[in-house]
């Protein structure tokens, strides 16, 4: 069953680490589970918790954020405002019923595309282990 | 209405090996407002561009998505082709097909194809709602900074001055040149590498648009292209540029011996030197690090390091002329001091401390103080009146005579020097010695009235009346009571009672059993005069051996003279018969918690009493300042019956008052008073010239313990060294009286070659040692050792990062002994023992012996290709570097032969194979293929144990040198560079290019370029033309009279902003202001100039007035809504 | 480090060349207050023989002794170094291959779950040297520190202390008051089961181990491997006739130094059951 079924990943990657970090998985032909959709943001602190809570609600099984590395960010701080974000919104997830395993956060950087494939294969793989998701609302209101 | 244009690359057979492309367009015409799709085989080609340009006019097309390579990659071409047909450039979305499809799942077309669609979708979806962005234009500074000095740093800042703009060049180093001024010959046309590159450092040195700065490193950048803000650290180099002449006269008396980093730690240098003869600039500097932790420690902070590498050198007189400089007492510090210093001295985490008060003794000791000569002294006509003449009046009465004041003191007792002389006995302090230092202050014009008893005659307040300034340093000698009954019968001698009278030679009747109650120095002192005067002594202390204040040194020496020490006791009550001591009734004690000054507190033991058999009882539990004499004026106390003063200036309550010393403070140790008495005459200074005082306390300067790593490399870099022993009279002859009741000084002293070998064990914490004895000799007056890091500020409107490389260190390959065989070196070390400036003046002599090698064995990817122990690259020139190395050895000498070990022969590059197969052609250089396993001595020969791959045995070389080729690494401090500046590293630290081909020099961030081996490792050739073109960038940057502006910004709206200024909070570069609205509402506003787009700001935004411009809310909640659509 | 029993391993040759090894072992651990409980019906652990010849009985036997310690709930003390490296190996291939694991199941049980910890002797005296009473410090006794192969390597298996420059049993001598040696040949293979095959190069590589401790001025090599010990003292003569040197030096095992420190006889450790006589040394140090 885990295995037939493939889940719906969203993934938003900031430009200057992890986007490129993609890139360069690509570029060296590395492969991974094609279940992620990547949005492109300047940085993981642009990331409003809104668009991760509208994934889920549209019917996401996992949610992936990748910035830069601690300390690496392009715009100096923004990643540490998302690590500190994120860390409320998770609790916040989990009393919607979404389980911990269903988001991530991860730092990739620009040159670590191997990484990069590793980071999509398992989160995929944990997700798919999970199974589909229970939506948070009717197919209707959708 | 959008009319969106879907175009789809085929990239070859990149994306459309992989994703049914058909499917695609059939899919993406399904899409809502898409009007258009159409494919190419290259839609980055000229026809490509064309055609997507004539289907936007055709079509009437106001929207375009692109699916083809990743954004990162042709955005911008794409954005210039729209803009061709008409439409602003940001109306354009690019589906990253290729590297986020293609490319990484080749294996599954189908989904492939799936995510494809989808991908496409998201992009309509966003461009749907794209507006058209309008960058600004805003202007530039146009000034370049070069950081880094190398050869890539040098070529960078001379194309770029030549062009005519001005360059910062920071190098972190004294002097430009990188690795390249380190080589000696380079490949492959063997021309001598200072030969053409010091012309060039002379350029840059020379250039009137180079600004040089040398010893310097970037330690801020601020603002963007075209308007960085740049902070430059100009660490101190304590020579003034402008003064130096580079005679190196400064070097000759320097005694502190560094290894020479410059030359790989073969041979040495000065403290005070210059890198290498063509330094440029060509200046000298003085290695200073930390400030030595003896310094710190020491209350009157002596320049311990800086006598120590004097006496180690032999130079005693000039030692003691430096110990003079912070030290009023020498002979008497040299002595009695607890020498804190010594405590704090880093050795002793090694294995012992350094005598650091011997030592000073030492110097005292070979100096004849009456030929020291009075300085200059320009008369003040003011008077200062000092109370006692202790240490701590002493020493504020000799800088208040250097100050020219009129100093008297007077002290109550018929002697001067206060507890130095009445509290220390002799067999500690003789008084000829004291007597040495007391009289040079005299001899500076202070007069010591004695047996002057201020308060009596003459009283406090005549003073005030006869003199500008009064000091009250008198100290603390009120020996405190033992609060027993008994305490008053005959027999009882309060320990610093009697201390003084022996001291001043009085007789003293003690009985033969003697008790000494206390566990302090004043205790063992009172013990071991006692023990003297011929009686058996019996010390008393309530707590354990370990909670003794006095120092370990004073207890053992007790010990060997014979004195018993009673641990855990303490006595009840003093038995007297007709008032005579009879015995003393003590009880035992036990330890419990720890009280107040952190001690455990002892507790007694009921029932535990029992009889000491005792006919004196000498008390020695501590002592208190005596302040009677302070009661007209009256001068305010504190609860400790101490004098209150003020913590910064030492002012007492009165006006015009002052106090130092045990006075102020309780008692302390000798070299406290001295200082408390220095801080004293500086504030009197200060107030007799009418200056205001002091108000604030400097910090209190703490030497920090070395962290445990630190601690292993001074055990590996420094062999177990014992302090050397000074001789000691023996203890039966201890006892002869000298004269009355003086004993002879137990401590006998160093001889001169004791001092010297004990002052080599320094470990130089600071390298420069401040003896200043370079000062005396530069005639330029070029030398300042007070000055101190500065802050530069620059505006710049690029930057170019050329910070180069370093050769790892081969230490973690255990098997090739490196640091261990001392003929086993690196490929820098071999440069440097060729180089005709090196350590061998180009001589090659191997260090062991210093023989010519005639068998030399190179061994290839030291650290290189070793993902196990080093780095998985290629650090690209070693092989041609051994094959260069293994020529110039044979050239220096014809019976050299040479062994290389290799992986491959990377000889790629112009005549660089011809030139490695010269080396074994025509200097018949031996190529082995495979590696080396081990290296061990035998007798004085290596032996190379390895394998030679190809005929598929092991071989064994007896070789007289072994080079290791280790690898290139990126410098130190890149990663945190890379931070500073914002651009991304790799893994390795290098530094990450905008495109590995068709961007080698760029980096993302604009403005900022890169150039050589901070990038991986590169050759010279690659280095130079890297510098080149990134000067040609700078230059293409500058030619430009304004920047557009990245319009991709944010911005808040007015109506939905509640003023809760969040985003002001977030922003990382402070883009946003308030503003205050005529409706008298508060409001974010957006500085487009110096917001970077990151948008913190709208995810922070609680009431969506943030938004940023190409990354809207409501555009990455359709991208994210298309996906179920 | 924190237990104080261990299930104890001998292996064959401690029952046999190496007594001295397992006398000493035991004597310096019941002085150090460190139980072993001999394993019940242990097995060879097949040597270097077993892996030359059979895969699966060269990983069963092993197991087969790895269940037993697993049953006694205790970590697996080792002393010989060959026996250390083949449980290692076994845990090893085991825990990285789970149809090796079945397979070995069905042979020694189903119910082992590869989860001893093997730890050599030396280790357990290393993690303890410094709470070790020492009554008689081999002052002035200068020690060639030998580890041979099988305890370092394959590292990223055995996981045991620096591969190419090891410390423990250096560090070890330290502590016992002795004088390490810093040498090259601290993992050089001393030729380990060649004798039988080729003793030329048995001779050949022995030769330059003890040469070097020789002209370093050791007065003893230290070892932990019973066939090490065997090789460098049985063919010390030998070496001396094929290459005309005049070596001499006891060849001792770590267990034997510490028994010496802690102050147990010559005799306890049977320091008599060598071939180069180790007393006349350690007797001119005042150690015996």
């Amino acid at each position: 069953m885990a295995v037939e079924y493939q889940p719906r990943i969203v993934g938003f990657l900031c430009n200057w680490c992890s986007y490129a970090g993609a890139d360069s998985a690509g570029t060296a032909r590395m492969s991974y589970p094609p279940n992620i959709r990547i949005i492109r943001v300047p940085c993981s602190g642009r990331v409003d918790p809104l668009l991760i809570v509208k994934s889920f609600q549209m019917g996401a099984d996992g949610v992936l954020i990748a910035g830069c590395h601690p300390g690496d960010c392009h715009y100096t701080e923004g990643n540490y405002y998302a690590r500190r974000r994120f860390a409320l919104l998770r609790p916040f997830l989990e009393y919607l019923g979404i389980e911990r395993a269903r988001f991530q956060v991860e730092w990739v950087s620009a040159s670590e595309g191997k990484r990069w494939a590793q980071v999509v294969t398992s989160f995929t793989n944990q997700v798919a282990q999970l199974g589909p998701r229970k939506l948070l609302v009717p197919e209707a209101t959708r | 209405m959008a009319r969106v244009g879907v175009f789809i690359c085929h990239c070859g057979a990149n994306i459309g090996g992989t994703i049914n492309i058909e499917k695609v367009l059939e899919a993406a015409k399904k899409m809502p407002l898409v009007a258009f799709v159409d494919a190419n085989k290259y839609t980055c080609s000229e026809p490509g561009q064309l055609s997507v340009r004539d289907a936007i006019v055709k079509n009437r097309l106001n929207r375009v998505v692109i699916g083809n390579c990743s954004p990162r990659m042709h955005e911008n071409t794409f954005r210039k082709t729209v803009a061709q047909a008409g439409l602003n450039p940001y109306l354009l979305e690019i589906a990253n097909l290729r590297e986020h499809c293609s490319w990484v799942h080749g294996n599954n077309k189908d989904s492939a194809t799936d995510k494809a669609i989808e991908l496409v979708r998201m992009a309509v979806a966003k461009v749907g709602r794209d507006e058209a962005l309008f960058g600004k234009r805003f202007g530039l500074t146009k000034r370049a900074l070069v950081i880094g000095g190398g050869v890539a740093g040098i070529q960078a800042a001379l194309d770029i001055a030549n062009a005519g703009h001005e360059v910062v060049l920071v190098e972190r180093e004294p002097t430009i040149g990188g690795r390249m001024a380190q080589l000696d010959k380079t490949f492959p046309t063997l021309d001598c590498s200072a030969c053409i590159l010091t012309p060039k450092m002379v350029d840059v040195a020379q250039h009137p648009n180079i600004t040089l700065l040398s010893y310097a490193e970037v330690q801020e950048v601020k603002g963007f292209v075209g308007n960085f803000e740049v902070k430059i650290k100009q660490k101190a180099r304590y020579i003034d540029l402008k003064k130096c002449t580079a005679c190196g006269d400064c070097t000759k008396e320097c005694p502190v011996e560094v290894l020479s980093d410059f030359n790989m730690g073969l041979g040495k240098r000065k403290a005070v030197y210059i890198p290498f003869p063509q330094a440029v600039p060509n200046k000298y500097v003085i290695d200073k690090r930390e400030t030595p932790p003896c310094k710190t420690a020491c209350p009157i902070h002596m320049d311990v390091q800086g006598y120590l590498a004097l006496i180690a050198t032999g130079k005693f007189k000039e030692a003691y002329e430096l110990i003079r400089r912070t030290n009023t007492l020498p002979a008497v510090l040299g002595r009695v001091c607890f020498h804190p210093c010594e405590q704090a001295c880093k050795r002793g985490y090694v294995d012992q401390p350094l005598s650091i008060c011997s030592l000073k003794r030492f110097a005292s000791d070979q100096y004849d103080i009456t030929t020291l000569p009075i300085p200059e002294i320009t008369k003040t006509g003011k008077k200062v009146a000092i109370v006692g003449a202790g240490p701590a009046g002493l020493t504020a009465a000799h800088d208040l005579a250097l100050a020219g004041h009129d100093v008297t003191i007077f002290e109550a007792l018929p002697e001067p020097g206060g507890m130095v002389r009445v509290g220390i006995p002799e067999y500690r302090m003789p008084r000829p010695e004291l007597k040495k230092d007391i009289d040079y202050i005299q001899r500076l014009g202070v007069e010591i009235r004695t047996n002057a008893r201020v308060g009596e005659k003459p009283k406090l307040s005549e003073l005030q009346k006869l003199y500008d300034a009064v000091l009250m340093a008198s100290g603390a000698h009120n020996s405190l009571k033992l609060g027993v009954p008994g305490e008053e019968s005959q027999g009882v001698f309060h320990g610093i009672d009697f201390l003084r009278a022996v001291n001043l030679g009085q007789k003293v009747e003690i009985g033969q059993r003697v008790a000494v109650v206390g566990g302090g120095n004043t205790a063992i002192d009172a013990a071991r005069v006692a023990r003297r005067l011929g009686s058996t002594v019996t010390i008393v202390y309530r707590r354990g051996r370990d909670e003794m204040p006095a120092n370990d040194v004073e207890i053992e020496a007790a010990e060997a003279e014979g004195i018993q020490i009673m641990l855990l006791t303490a006595p009840t009550k003093v038995i007297a018969e007709g008032g005579k001591v009879k015995a003393m009734e003590c009880v035992k004690m036990r330890l419990g918690a720890p009280d107040a000054s952190g001690r455990p507190r002892p507790e007694t033991i009921p029932g535990s009493e029992f009889r000491l058999e005792v006919d004196t009882v000498i008390p020695a539990l501590g002592q208190a300042p005596n302040l009677s004499f302070a009661k007209d004026p009256e001068i305010a106390a504190t609860g400790r019956g101490t004098v209150k003063v003020d913590e910064a200036s030492l002012a007492t309550s009165v006006a015009g008052i002052f106090a130092c010393g045990d006075a102020v403070t309780g008692p302390l140790m000798v070299v406290d008073a001295m200082a408390s008495g220095r801080k004293a005459a500086a504030s009197i200074d200060l107030y007799l010239k009418g200056a205001p005082l002091p108000t604030t306390p400097e910090p209190k300067a703490e030497a920090k313990k070395p962290s445990d790593e630190e601690i292993e490399d001074l055990k590996e870099q420094h062999p177990v060294k014992p302090r050397v022993k000074m001789a000691e009279m023996p203890v039966d002859t201890r006892f002869k009286s000298t004269s009355g009741m003086n004993f002879p000084e137990v401590e006998l002293g160093f001889t001169p070659e004791q001092a010297m070998e004990e002052a080599k064990r320094c470990l130089a914490c600071g390298v420069c040692s401040e003896c200043r004895e370079c000062v005396k000799l530069c005639q330029a007056g070029a030398i300042n050792h007070d000055m101190k890091d500065e802050i530069l500020d620059y505006k710049i409107g690029s930057i170019v990062v050329a910070t180069g490389y370093k050769t790892s260190d081969p230490k973690a390959y255990g098997e090739y002994g490196y640091g261990r065989l001392p003929d086993v070196i690196t490929g820098l070390q071999m440069e440097r023992l060729m180089n005709a400036s090196g350590p061998t003046a180009g001589e090659v002599l191997r260090p062991s012996d210093g023989k010519h090698p005639h068998t030399v064995v190179f061994i290839s990817c030291v650290g290189s290709r070793d993902e196990l122990k080093g780095h998985s690259y290629c650090s690209k020139f070693c092989c041609m570097y051994m094959a260069k190395q293994a020529i110039m050895l044979k050239e220096h000498d014809p019976h050299v032969q040479c062994y290389i070990f290799y992986i491959d022969i990377r000889a790629g590059g112009k005549d660089f194979d011809e030139f490695s197969r010269r080396a074994q052609q025509e200097y018949g250089t031996l190529w082995l293929r495979g590696r080396v396993s081990k290296l061990y001595q035998d007798g004085d020969k290596v032996m190379v144990c390895g394998e030679d791959s190809l005929i598929g045995r092991p071989v064994e070389i007896a070789a007289d040198m072994v080079v290791l080729a280790t690898a290139a690494e990126a410098n130190d401090g890149a990663a945190e560079l890379a931070q500073t500046l914002k651009v991304s590293y790799d893994t390795n630290h290098f530094f990450i290019e905008a495109h590995p081909k068709l961007r080698p020099v760029e980096t993302q961030t604009d403005g900022i370029f890169l150039a050589g081996s901070c990038v991986g490792p590169r050759d010279i050739p690659e280095s130079v033309a890297q510098g080149s073109a990134a000067a040609a960038k700078v230059v293409g940057l500058f030619s430009q009279e304004f920047l557009t502006s990245d319009p991709m910004v944010s911005a808040i709206d007015q109506a939905k902003c509640s003023g809760c200024l969040m985003c002001q909070e977030v922003c990382p570069f402070s883009a946003i202001e308030s503003q205050k609205l005529r409706d008298g509402r508060t409001v974010s506003v957006v500085n487009e100039s110096l917001c970077k787009g990151c948008g913190l700001c709208v995810a922070a935004c609680r009431f969506g007035a943030a938004n940023l411009r190409g990354f809207t809310q409501q555009q990455l909640l359709a991208e994210v809504v298309s996906l179920w659509q | 480090m924190s237990t104080d029993t261990y299930a104890y391993y001998p292996g064959c040759t401690l029952h046999a060349t190496a007594k001295e090894y397992d006398v000493s072992a035991r004597a310096v651990c019941k002085k150090m207050g460190i139980g072993l409980e001999e394993i019940k019906d242990w097995t060879c652990c097949g040597a270097s023989s077993a892996h030359t010849t059979n895969e699966a009985l060269a990983i069963a036997l092993p197991a087969r002794d790895l269940r037993t310690a697993e049953k006694m709930g205790k970590p697996l003390a080792v002393a010989c170094a060959l026996c250390f490296n083949r449980l290692k190996v076994t845990e090893h291939e085991l825990a990285a291959d789970k149809a090796k694991m079945d397979a070995v199941k069905a042979l020694v049980g189903s119910d082992y779950g590869n989860t001893t910890e093997v730890i050599h002797l030396l280790q357990i005296l290393y993690d303890r040297r410094d709470t070790m009473v020492i009554s008689r410090p081999l002052k002035g006794l200068k020690v060639a520190s030998y580890y041979g192969c099988m305890l370092v390597r394959p590292h990223e298996i055995t996981k045991f202390d620096d591969p190419e420059n090891p410390q423990m049993m250096d560090k070890l001598m330290v502590a016992l008051g002795a004088q390490p040696l810093e040498w090259d040949f601290k993992t050089a293979c001393c030729g380990a089961s060649l004798p039988l095959t080729r003793r030329d190069i048995l001779l050949k590589l022995s030769h330059r181990i003890l040469t070097q401790a020789q002209q370093l001025g050791a007065d003893c090599l230290a070892v932990a491997c019973p066939m090490c010990q065997f090789n460098l003292d049985m063919y010390q003569q030998a070496i001396n006739q094929k290459f005309g040197a005049k070596i001499n030096l006891p060849i001792l095992y770590f267990t034997q130094l510490a028994g010496l420190a802690m102050g147990l006889s010559p005799k306890a450790l049977d320091l008599d059951k060598h071939i180069i006589d180790p007393l006349p040394v350690l007797g001119k140090k005042g150690l015996t």
